[in-house]
């Protein structure tokens, strides 16, 4: 299943012979383990304990205190099935994966096809983008909650000013549109780190293929289809897997903005285990029941997805076939448009040639457009980061503080250790981020270009690690963290930030270096290069986007994970705490402070940007370097 | 696999969801079998409020009758702690009640250590949304903490996790305590947990609202409370701010269930949420929403502090539920609003009564932690040291002395008044804090348009049996 993905490398004559000889499968497997062996290692020990603790507590009976009572059988599975809530939550999940997986991916692959094209403002745009992706999904999610409000709410004030609405609307408490709004709001946190994959796989793509489709006087449609899709596939079926993963796992968004809703409206499975963990059911073993059905139904869908591909593929692109086939229709209309233009006049038509006039002006009006759309929610967090508590319940809300608060922004480090905390998440993130590359690197590499015993229980142990939502397996974690006194350790949450986010790395990289074509390694080889130099010389420059999406991914992973940080590494007394888990003092039993909350939020955000500004030009690095030709 | 397979399959998928999504809106737009005004006002009372003199008399009265099981206790148990190495560093888990709790224990655990030298107390404070799933954590992979603070202790009392309260604080400490609260802070005859704070609540009314809507005196029943509410929303206002949002809503259907004369079980363990009396309020808190329309919008999904106290505090709501704490909140916030405090307005002749609520202090039996533990929770109970951190905190106090010292405070006086009469939940029951989940995830449900009363509160109590 999952070894028939990466089809390139089926030609390599290393897996004629493991199938050859038995022999060489233990060969091929001793060669691999200095390679892949540091990451499997880490996997297994990190994530393989909690996740076995976590289906024996699926197992057990576990009462509302949290104390065990022996084996359970099947009983928590029974009491799961039981539950009248049960249909409902399960169409939701299915409706919040499809929509959000869907929408997001078709914006996404426009949006990086926007953003691959030059005109001016394009890195302010990109820019733009790294933000939401930058906030802790659970700031972002916050932010949404406070626009979203009913009578107070700004979004609400904005469409009654704009006399689109007369009453205000409880975006997320009127069960006709909470769960469109927290979709809604799905989307637009998913966009940006499915626009980021897409683009740095566009990256790959050889200008000259583009020049070449040009010359043959292709239509930007059909160069697109026929080109430039089928060249983004390793790329897109990896966004599309993660991005599945990540939708059906997301917690924060629909926690933050309507988790303490009444009913399931707005529940998936993720949530709603929750609740009947700790809010409704307070039934750890019944909620460890749902997350081992949670996970066992994603490796199906993940399963089915590689076997369709399989199926369509065998690497001559027949799944890209299906898809265009897919979009035949939109295709034809696009393509009968071009050719007519193009046959009312020799040279270009004149609509044609008033988009070019307007081409340089126009691009980066709409890039403007795209970005403001983006940074909103955060102008909204700087601009209430001010406001006074009066202010920030105003009913109407008000755009602008009536009085400017500046000292909330001296203030908040009065109030909490920030500046413990930012050293804290700093220490992890970077280390964490340091071993997820070094560990990840060479094990995407060798399982891109080799074919080894293992691999595909290897690529699997990966692609599992991703579909196990930590919020699941914190209780199991915290369980071997006491065994190896490793709680509220640096080391320890170090490790597990790390082994958390190995797959991504992995996943993406594995993808990159299949995209370099074989033969200029061919090259390195007759010149007498090892594997390991031929890596680190030849294919690792040649993927710097996707280590750089890598990198980042693995810092902003780190630097915004909540859950785990929350138990394994909480020890104020000592100042252990990370950024995320310490600004949630503010939202107290009464009340959220949310300008504290804003205040802090975009000054997580900060160093984020500064790491994207220093590498950022390594991701446009080929496209400018092919400019300048 | 044939190729067309994938496209059907997307196109039937797409198609579900949009059915999905249309079936979802209607049925939530729908409102079939909704109460009229008339089987509405049917469920009026229209018989007085008995004399407000019921307010001041105590109402858990029986509170002694299970004290002395309290004193008897220390001798079983403690004999049954094996003699442990001492334990000098202990860990103390609580919940952060403001941004200001956090401080108040650490300050509080250095004075301690300053003044008991060896010690040390480590000190956990944890925002209440995340402290149960935190505590769970903990009692799952039984690293208990020495002292936790929490709202619920008769599971753990069940499971014998804790050390009984007699061991913990000295008898002047355990005298000091008001019986009501020291009453409902046993398990199965023992005292386990020790009464940490407290509130109370009574219906707040907006007095300028009242003026600009004719109405002379607070509503003590709940058809004067309906006219009131339907004058109040002529002259402009929400009527009655109703928060059955999942952050509070068991307090405010306490207050309403008792105010029909409900309860939360007839017996202890033999929960009756699903009463015909309780069916009956349910509709009239629908009849509140959908009928008479003088609620807040979605008053289902509407939280107390954001949705309730911050727009009355705002001037914009005529009348809610308070709570004690509220006036320090409405401080906080600036508040110029003109408010009176009345008792809760009941369906005819029923005792008015309020709602008490109370956190707990617990100690979890760590071998040797006995001494340490209550050398810092007699330090905790100082009077200084406790009244501190209720006024720090905006809360009521469980003990007389710190009442004796609060009473002439403008911010607690009123409600101190209202503590000897206080109802609870039954928190001495390890089924509630199930039953209570329950309530908050669900209740809110049942004043949605068309709500079915008896088949949510069905599901609530049957949340009692697992």
């Amino acid at each position: 299943m999952v070894n028939a993905l990466p089809a390139r490398t089926a030609a390599t004559p290393e897996i004629a012979r493991i199938a050859r000889r038995p022999f060489t499968a233990l060969r091929s497997f001793l060669r691999s383990t200095p390679w892949v062996s540091p990451s499997a290692i880490l996997i297994a020990l990190v994530i393989v304990v909690p996740v076995g603790i976590m289906v024996k507590s699926a197992f057990t009976d576990i009462d509302s205190s949290g104390v065990s009572h022996g084996f359970a059988g099947f009983a928590n599975f029974a009491r799961l099935f039981r539950e009248a809530a049960l249909a409902q939550v399960i169409i939701n999940t299915f409706v919040w994966v499809v929509a959000v997986v869907g929408g997001s991916i078709i914006v996404a692959l426009a949006l990086a096809q926007f953003l691959n094209k030059k005109f001016i403002g394009r890195r302010f745009v990109r820019w733009s983008l790294i933000v939401p992706w930058a906030a802790a999904l659970v700031m972002s999610s916050t932010v949404w909650r406070f626009i979203l409000q009913g009578s107070n709410g700004l979004l609400n004030r904005l469409l009654m000013s704009l006399g689109i609405i007369s009453e205000p609307i409880g975006w997320y408490q009127d069960p006709r549109f909470s769960f469109i709004s927290v979709i809604v709001v799905g989307i637009i946190v998913t966009i940006p780190f499915t626009t980021y994959v897409i683009l740095a796989g566009l990256q790959t793509v050889p200008e000259e293929v583009h020049e070449a489709a040009k010359v043959d006087g292709a239509g930007a449609w059909r160069t697109y289809w026929n080109i430039t899709f089928p060249l983004l596939r390793p790329s897109l079926v990896i966004a599309t897997i993660l991005v599945i993963v990540s939708v059906f796992n997301s917690f924060p968004v629909i926690w933050v903005i309507t988790g303490s809703n009444t009913g399931n409206s707005t529940d998936t499975t993720i949530t709603w285990a929750y609740k009947i963990a700790f809010r409704q059911q307070l039934d750890t073993g019944e909620a460890a029941a749902l997350s081992v059905l949670n996970i066992v139904f994603l490796c199906i869908v993940i399963a089915l997805y590689f076997r369709v591909l399989e199926n369509s593929g065998g690497g001559s692109g027949r799944f890209t076939d299906a898809m265009a086939r897919l979009f035949a229709p939109v295709q034809r209309m696009f393509g009968e448009r071009t050719r007519r233009t193009r046959r009312l006049a020799d040279g270009p038509s004149a609509g044609l040639r008033f988009w070019y006039r307007v081409r340089p002006a126009a691009m980066p009006v709409f890039g403007a457009l795209i970005a403001l759309f983006f940074l909103a929610p955060y102008l909204v967090m700087l601009v209430s980061s001010f406001k006074s508590d009066a202010d920030l319940f105003a009913s109407p809300a008000s755009f602008f503080p009536t009085i400017w608060e500046w000292h909330n922004w001296v203030d908040i480090w009065q109030k909490i250790a920030l500046a413990d905390y930012l050293r804290n998440s700093l220490v992890i993130a970077v280390v964490s981020t340091a071993i997820v590359l070094v560990v990840s690197v060479p094990a995407a590499y060798f399982s891109a270009r080799f074919r080894f015993a293992g691999r595909s229980l290897f690529m699997r142990l990966v692609l599992v690690t991703q579909v196990i939502a930590p919020v699941a397996v914190v209780v199991g974690l915290y369980q071997e963290f006491v065994w190896v006194d490793g709680v509220n350790q640096y080391w320890s949450i170090i490790l597990t930030n790390a082994a958390f986010n190995l797959a991504f790395s992995t996943w993406i990289l594995s993808g990159q270096f299949e995209s370099v074509p074989i033969d200029i390694e061919e090259a390195a080889k007759l010149d007498g290069l090892g594997p390991f130099r031929t890596m680190i010389r030849i294919a690792l420059p040649l993927v710097r986007p996707g280590l750089v999406t890598a990198l980042i991914f693995s810092f902003i992973q780190v630097w915004n994970e909540f859950p785990v940080s929350l138990t394994l590494f909480n020890n104020p007394t000592k100042g252990l705490q990370t950024l995320p888990v310490g600004i949630q003092q503010f939202v107290g039993l009464q009340q959220t402070e949310y300008q504290y909350l804003f205040v802090a939020s975009l000054i997580a955000i900060v160093p984020v940007v500064a790491l994207f500004a220093s590498i950022e030009r390594h991701l446009v690095g080929g496209l400018t370097a092919g400019a300048l030709k | 696999m044939t190729r067309n397979v994938p496209k059907a399959s997307i196109v039937a998928a797409l198609a579900a969801v949009a059915a999905f999504t249309l079936a979802g809106c209607a049925g939530s737009s729908g409102g079939s079998g909704a109460l009229t005004t008339a089987s509405c006002d049917a469920l009026l009372s229209s018989s007085p409020a008995p004399s407000a003199a019921g307010l001041t008399s105590p109402v858990a009265a029986p509170a002694s009758a299970a004290l002395p099981a309290v004193a008897k206790a220390p001798a079983t148990t403690s004999g049954s702690v094996k003699t442990a190495a001492e334990q000098k560093t202990i860990t103390f888990v609580g919940g952060a009640y403001t941004d200001t709790t956090d401080n108040y224990w650490t300050d509080l655990a250095t004075k301690f250590q300053a003044a008991n030298p060896g010690y040390t107390v480590n000190v956990n404070i944890i925002d209440w949304n995340n402290i149960d799933q935190q505590v769970a954590t903990m009692i799952q992979t039984k690293q208990y903490p020495d002292i936790l603070n929490e709202n619920k202790f008769s599971g753990y009392a069940s499971n014998d996790l804790l050390a009984p309260a007699a061991d913990l604080v000295s008898s002047s400490v355990q005298k000091d305590f008001i019986p009501s609260f020291k009453n409902a802070s046993v398990y199965n005859g023992t005292q386990y947990a020790l009464p940490f704070i407290t509130s109370t609540r009574a219906l707040f009314y907006n007095k300028a609202a009242f003026a600009k809507a004719g109405i002379a005196n607070p509503p003590t029943t709940w058809k004067e409370l309906v006219s009131d509410a339907q004058k109040l929303k002529k002259a402009g206002y929400v009527g009655y701010g109703l928060p059955l949002g999942s952050e509070e809503s068991q307090a405010e259907w306490a207050i309403w269930m008792w105010a029909n004369g409900g309860d939360w079980e007839s017996a202890p363990g033999k929960f009756t949420v699903n009463s015909t009396k309780n069916v009956d309020t349910l509709n009239v808190l629908n009849c509140l929403a959908n009928v008479y329309k003088v609620t807040e919008p979605n008053p289902g999904q509407t939280n107390r502090t954001d949705g309730v106290f911050h727009p009355f505090a705002d001037g914009k709501i005529g009348m809610m539920m308070g709570a004690s704490f509220a006036p320090s909140l409405f401080k906080g916030w600036n508040s110029t609003v003109d408010y009176g405090v009345a008792p809760v307005p009941v369906n005819g002749n029923i005792k008015p009564t309020t709602l008490g609520v109370q956190d707990y202090l617990m100690s979890f039996k760590n071998p040797g932690n006995t001494a340490a533990v209550s050398k810092f929770l007699n330090f905790f109970y100082e009077k200084d040291n406790y009244t501190r951190f209720l006024t720090s905190q905006g809360f009521l106090p469980a003990t007389k002395s710190a009442s004796d010292a609060l009473v002439d405070n403008p911010d607690f006086g009123p409600f101190l008044n209202l503590l000897p009469s206080a109802r609870f939940y039954p928190s001495t029951d390890p089924k509630f804090p199930t039953v209570q989940g329950a309530v908050q995830n669900q209740i809110g449900t049942g004043v949605a348009s068309g709500a079915d009363s008896k088949s949510i509160l069905d599901g609530i109590n049957g949340a009692a049996t697992k």
